[in-house]
C-alpha cells in the first residue's frame, strides 16, 4: 500500500514534464487557430480558394502555394517510391552483409541531414546540372517552355525526393524486416526464387507501404528550406512541371518577415491549412502502421 | 540462377545505384566546394566575421558561436523535460495518459517546423515583447527537440525497463530507486537521445529564420541582441546571387556536415 502511493506520488510528479509535451502542441495549434481567425473573418474561405496576392487592396488567396504543396509533395512521393521500396528489399533481402550496414547508417545519417543543405545543393549544382540534361531533354520533348536555370515544381519534387527516400525507406526496411521467417522458408521449400520472394513479401506488407508513405506525404509537404531555395518562388498555378511556383511553407518563409496588417493574419491561416493536411496524414497513417501488416 | 531471378535482383540493385548517385554527386560538391575555400581561407575561417558582398573571401565565427550557444541553450531547456517525459512514458506505458502523451509527440514530430517558428515569434516576440536574442531562438529549437529526443528516450528505456524492474523491485529498492537505477543502466541510451536531437535542430533553419538576424554579423554583443546561425547563414547566402558570398555558404555547408555526422557517429556508437 505504501509502495503504492508512492508510486502514485511519483506518478504524478513526472506527469508535470510529460504533460507539457501535449501542452505545447495545444499551445501550437491554438495560436495559430487564434491568429488565422482574422483573416478568415474579413477574406474567408477565399485565403484557399483564389489566386491573388495584392498587398494594395490588401486581397489575399494562396491557392497557388496550395497547389504548389500539393503537387510537389505527390510527385517527390511518386519519385520516391521505387527507390525507398529498392532500398528496403536490397538491404533485407539482396545486399552483401558488409555493405548493409553501411547502407543503413548511409541512410539513416541522410535522414537526419540539414535540409538547407539539401536546399543550397540542389539550387547551385543539381538545378543547372539538370537544367542542361533532364529538364532540356523534356522541353525538347513536350516543348515546354522554361524560364529559369532550374528552380521549378519538378526541381523542388526532385530534392524532396531525394530527402525524403532515406526516411520512407527506414520505415519500409523496418515493416519488410518483420514479414514472418515462415514465408521465406515456405518459398525456398516450394523451390522458388528470389522474384517470388520480393513479390511474396512486398504484396505482404502493401498497407505498411501506404502508411510509411502517408507519413512521407506529411514530411515533404511541411518542408520549408530545401523547397524555398528549388521552386522560384512565384505564385502560379501551371501545370508545366518546368514553371516555378511556390508552397506554403516557402511563401510563409519569404514572405513572413515583411507581413503586416491582415497579411500577418493571412500567413497563420495557411499555416493552419498546412497543419491540417500534415496532422490528417499522420493520423492516418499511424492507423494504418499500427495495424501492422 | 532463373532470369526472373536475375531481373529482380539486377532491378533492385539499378535503383538503389540510381538513388546513391545524386547522393555521391551532394557529398562531393559540398565537401570539394567546402574544403576549397577552408583551405585556401585558412584556420580563420572558424573565428572571422563574413565578408562584406563582392569582396573577398571571410570567415562564419559569428554564425558558429550563435549556433552553438542557440543550440546548447535549447538541448538544456528540452533535455531534463525529455527525459523525465522519457521516464513517464516508460514506466507507465499502459496508462491512458500515457498514450495521449505519445500521440502529441507523433503529432509533435511531424509538425512543420517554419510553423513553430511563426508561433513562436507571435508569442514571445509580440505578445511577450522578448524581441529576437538567442532566448526565443533557443525555445523554439527547443520545442522542435522536444519530441524528437522524447521518443528516443523512452524507446531506450523499455528495454532495460522490462529486464530489471522486477528484479529491483525483489530486492526492496522503492520505485524512485528503481527508476534512478534503469536511467542509470540506459543512460547510453539517454545521452543518445539527447545527441540525435542535438543533430537535429544544429542544421534547421525555418524554426529560427525569423528569430534570428541574417545581418547580424557581429560576434555576441548582450543576451539580449539578435543571434544568426550556421544554416541561417548558408539560407540567406545562397540566395543573395554574390559568388563570394556562396563560396562562404559553402564551407557553413561542410562544416555543418562534419558537425551533424560526427554527432551522428558518436550516436551510433553509444546506441550499440
Amino acid at each position: 500500500m505504501i509502495i503504492k502511493r508512492k508510486r502514485e506520488r511519483i506518478f504524478y510528479f513526472l506527469l508535470i514534464p510529460s504533460s507539457l509535451v501535449v501542452l505545447t502542441f495545444v499551445l501550437l495549434l491554438s495560436v495559430l487557430v487564434y491568429n488565422s481567425i482574422p483573416a478568415l473573418d474579413t477574406l474567408g474561405l477565399s485565403i484557399y480558394t483564389k489566386n491573388v496576392w495584392d498587398p494594395v487592396d490588401n486581397q489575399y488567396g494562396g491557392l497557388a502555394a496550395i497547389y504548389g504543396t500539393i503537387v510537389t509533395g505527390v510527385l517527390s512521393v511518386v519519385i520516391s517510391a521505387p527507390f525507398a521500396t529498392a532500398i528496403a528489399v536490397f538491404v533485407n533481402d539482396i545486399s552483401p552483409k558488409k555493405f548493409r550496414s553501411f547502407l543503413i547508417n548511409l541512410s539513416d545519417l541522410l535522414a537526419a541531414f540539414p535540409t538547407v543543405i539539401y536546399g543550397f545543393w540542389g539550387l547551385l549544382s543539381l538545378g543547372p546540372f539538370l537544367s542542361h540534361t533532364l529538364f532540356a531533354f523534356l522541353d525538347s520533348l513536350f516543348g515546354l517552355n522554361r524560364i529559369t536555370n532550374g528552380p521549378s515544381i519538378l526541381l523542388a519534387s526532385i530534392v524532396l525526393a531525394i530527402m525524403i527516400t532515406p526516411f520512407a525507406s527506414s520505415l519500409l526496411r523496418e515493416v519488410y524486416s518483420q514479414v514472418p521467417r515462415s514465408i521465406d522458408e515456405a518459398v525456398y521449400s516450394l523451390g522458388l526464387g528470389k522474384w517470388e520472394l520480393v513479390m511474396l513479401k512486398l504484396s505482404y506488407i502493401k498497407r505498411a507501404f501506404l502508411g510509411a508513405y502517408a507519413l512521407a506525404f506529411g514530411r515533404a509537404v511541411g518542408e520549408t528550406v530545401a523547397v524555398s531555395l528549388t521552386i522560384g518562388n512565384i505564385l502560379n498555378i501551371s501545370p508545366n512541371l518546368l514553371d516555378p511556383g511556390y508552397t506554403i511553407p516557402s511563401l510563409i518563409i519569404s514572405q513572413f518577415g515583411t507581413a503586416y496588417g491582415i497579411q500577418y493574419n493571412v500567413m497563420f491561416a495557411l499555416a493552419l491549412f498546412l497543419v491540417v493536411i500534415g496532422v490528417a496524414f499522420v493520423i492516418i497513417s499511424r492507423l494504418i502502421l499500427r495495424v501492422r501488416l | 540462377m532463373r532470369v526472373k531471378d536475375a531481373v529482380i535482383i539486377s532491378l533492385i540493385t539499378s535503383l538503389v545505384i540510381l538513388f546513391l548517385l545524386p547522393i555521391a554527386f551532394l557529398f562531393y560538391t559540398v565537401i570539394v566546394n567546402g574544403l576549397k575555400v577552408i583551405i585556401s581561407y585558412g584556420p580563420r575561417f572558424f573565428i572571422d566575421l563574413p565578408p562584406n558582398p563582392g569582396q573577398g573571401l571571410g570567415g562564419i565565427g559569428p554564425a558558429l558561436e550563435g549556433s552553438l550557444y542557440m543550440v546548447s541553450l535549447a538541448v538544456l531547456i528540452s533535455a531534463p523535460i525529455s527525459v523525465l517525459a522519457g521516464v513517464f512514458l516508460s514506466f507507465f506505458e499502459r496508462s491512458k495518459i500515457a498514450s495521449s502523451i505519445r500521440a502529441s509527440l507523433e503529432l509533435l514530430v511531424e509538425f512543420p517546423t517554419i510553423v513553430v517558428g511563426i508561433v513562436v515569434f507571435e508569442v514571445l516576440v509580440i505578445q511577450f515583447g522578448l524581441g529576437l536574442n538567442g532566448i526565443t531562438a533557443a525555445t523554439a529549437l527547443a520545442i522542435v527537440m522536444l519530441p524528437y529526443s522524447t521518443i528516443q528516450i523512452s524507446e531506450a528505456l523499455r528495454i532495460p525497463k522490462k529486464l530489471y524492474e522486477e528484479a529491483a523491485y525483489s530486492l526492496g529498492l522503492t520505485t524512485w530507486q528503481v527508476m534512478k537505477l534503469i536511467m542509470r543502466i540506459g543512460r547510453r541510451g539517454i545521452i543518445n537521445g539527447l545527441l540525435i536531437g542535438f543533430a537535429k535542430i544544429i542544421g534547421e533553419t525555418a524554426p529560427v529564420i525569423f528569430l534570428t538576424s541574417s545581418t547580424a554579423n557581429l560576434y555576441l554583443q548582450s543576451l539580449t541582441t539578435p543571434v544568426t546561425g550556421i544554416p541561417v547563414l548558408i539560407y540567406t547566402y545562397a540566395f543573395s546571387g554574390y559568388p563570394n558570398l556562396n563560396e562562404v555558404a559553402w564551407g557553413a555547408s561542410f562544416v555543418l556536415i562534419t558537425i551533424v555526422t560526427i554527432v551522428f557517429v558518436i550516436a551510433r556508437k553509444l546506441a550499440k
